[in-house]
């Protein structure tokens, strides 16, 4: 294990957790989609009153630090291919939090990712 | 085939915000990599570190977007066109050598990109369940 890959892992936990809170939010403001008003308006509405949106920018806050250290210690095309690893996370997280279902195209295409992140992990 | 392509299409205004989100996420990458160099903080890069920061976090707004139409775990590897842009950037733009093998990795997850684009996105539209046939399928509204 060496210190990129720690560093990635968790950058993107933190990561998942942040874009599980935005899709919460952007699912809410999805509900009030019948307001008429400017969109960008509506999201910074939104902004104030779900907290959601807050605890996910503080877990992506965290994520992007863990992630910044990563790319500080790692070649960019290694580091961010490894960061792939977050639609496996996706995929589950997705599934447990959000009940999004996981369709065998998803299944097939996530497993296809983990193929491809082991193959750029070992070069 | 033509019929599965037309109901998994996505709507053409989410691909065009989709690849929008690519562009600006792997310039900021690049200008935040080109701004830490080797990690030391105190270079005088760090400027193009701050405006590839500044192009990262504002591509919430346009995210959020994407994320009040589609489903979370479709979004983020459609998101992922980067993945190709990346290391091809990394390549002209950085120096950096990037392995043989290292791109038979990126075209199998390429490869999965594509098969999770298969799969329905719509955050409306009703979920085929595991292992059924994809006749069954809601086509998009």
């Amino acid at each position: 294990m060496n210190k990129a890959l720690i560093l990635v892992l968790l950058a993107e936990f933190w990561i998942i957790v942040g874009q599980i809170c935005f899709k919460k939010g952007a699912n809410r403001l999805n509900t009030e989609d019948a307001a008429g008003k400017p969109w960008i308006f509506q999201l910074l509405g939104c902004l104030l009153r779900f907290p959601s949106l807050w605890i996910g920018s503080v877990a992506m806050l965290l994520g992007l630090l863990f992630w910044l250290s990563a790319l500080a210690c790692g070649e960019l095309s290694y580091v961010y291919l490894l960061g792939s690893i977050q639609y496996i996370f996706a995929l589950f997280a997705a599934y447990f939090f959000l009940h999004e279902k996981i369709t065998t195209p998803k299944l097939i295409g996530t497993l296809l990712i983990t193929l491809g992140i082991i193959l750029t992990a070992v070069s | 085939m033509e019929k599965i392509a037309k109901i998994n299409q996505l709507p053409l205004k989410i691909f065009f915000f989709l690849v929008i989100n690519d562009m600006v996420d792997t310039l900021g990458q690049l200008l935040m990599k080109k701004g830490l160099g080797s990690g030391d903080l105190s270079n005088p890069h760090i400027l193009i570190f701050w405006i590839g920061l500044f192009f990262y976090v504002s591509n919430f707004i346009l995210w959020m977007k994407i994320l009040s139409k589609i489903d979370l775990s479709v979004a983020l590897p459609l998101a992922s066109m980067s993945y190709l842009l990346i290391p091809l950037a990394a390549v002209f733009f950085l120096h950096e050598h990037v392995h043989a093998l290292r791109w038979l990795g990126l075209f199998l997850i390429m490869a999965g990109i594509y098969f999770i684009s298969l799969s329905e996105s719509s955050t409306r539209t009703k979920f085929r369940t595991f292992g059924n046939d994809r006749e069954q399928q809601v086509p998009h509204e």
